[in-house]
């Protein structure tokens, strides 16, 4: 009996850590993915970098943080370095923060006339 | 220099640029710590599970002459890669409570295994007829903090 408990709460933590990666998987959970935004907007500033890109863009008068991808994922998808300038007008589509913070998940993005998913 | 200008230099550093701008580099660096974290985890839950009284078949001075240096292999695993990670965006990571307290977790996590060390090694082979309360307490510790860090460090992307 006394050797077998362990092993029970052995298989108790496997389960516990199981559920952790689903909930945290897609942490994306603080953004609302009922509500999506379409903006036209300028780049007002962009960071190529990892481990994920951003870029900022003034949008219904506010300054917007936008999330977008690891730089691998953009260079293989058709989005290098030198396609994101700042004052170049693209679209972004996405999921806004639901806690209302000017933060934008962007699925995709359209530079030049190409749209590239970003997920 | 105070902790704020400290992390911030180190991210302004060349280092912390390359990190962010190279494409692999982040990524390999996520593989590493990994790749240590699996290490680590890995012996510590063995070994503790066995300080506490599981596997008894397996001698405890074999699971731990095999499991230590495992662990002590994932620890430094851990710790470069940590670091490299934690120069892209020491500024921010600096000031989140999540890592600090991770960090925390980290140093009591290491005093526990050191002092196990210090407390216990001459006990290791007659461990099972007679375990020190304190040993297997120091045993489950061991297990809560090392799956709590590992915890901590995946939720730091979330919060």
């Amino acid at each position: 009996m006394h050797r077998r408990l362990p092993l029970r709460r052995l298989a108790l933590l496997a389960a516990l850590s199981a559920t952790l990666p689903a909930q945290a998987h897609h942490g994306w959970s603080s953004y609302d993915a009922e509500r999506i935004v379409t903006m036209d907007v300028p780049l007002q500033a962009v960071h190529y970098r990892n481990p994920h890109a951003d870029v900022e863009v003034d949008y219904q008068g506010r300054r917007w943080h936008i999330v977008l991808a690891p730089i691998s994922r953009m260079q293989a998808r058709g989005l290098p370095e030198d396609s994101l300038k700042v004052g170049k007008t693209v679209r972004i589509v996405g999921y806004p923060k639901s806690d209302g913070t000017p933060e934008l998940r962007a699925e995709r993005i359209t530079v030049d006339g190409k749209t590239v998913e970003l997920r | 220099m105070n902790g704020a200008a400290w992390a911030a230099a180190l991210e302004a550093s060349a280092l912390g640029a390359w990190m962010r701008g190279s494409p692999w580099a982040y990524p390999a660096a996520n593989l590493v710590h990994l790749l240590g974290l699996v290490l680590l985890l890995g012996s510590m839950i063995l070994l503790d599970l066995r300080l506490l009284g599981a596997g008894r078949r397996v001698p405890l001075p074999d699971a731990s002459a095999l499991l230590t240096p495992l662990a002590v292999a994932g620890l430094v695993l851990l710790l470069g890669s940590g670091a490299l990670l934690f120069t892209a965006d020491a500024g921010p990571l600096s000031a989140q409570p999540l890592l600090q307290l991770k960090l925390l977790w980290i140093a009591l996590g290491l005093a526990n295994a050191v002092l196990f060390r210090g407390w216990w090694s001459g006990r290791i082979a007659g461990w099972d007829d007679n375990p020190p309360m304190l040993g297997r307490v120091q045993a489950a510790a061991s297990l809560l903090i090392w799956l709590g860090v590992a915890a901590m460090g995946r939720l730091i992307a979330y919060v």
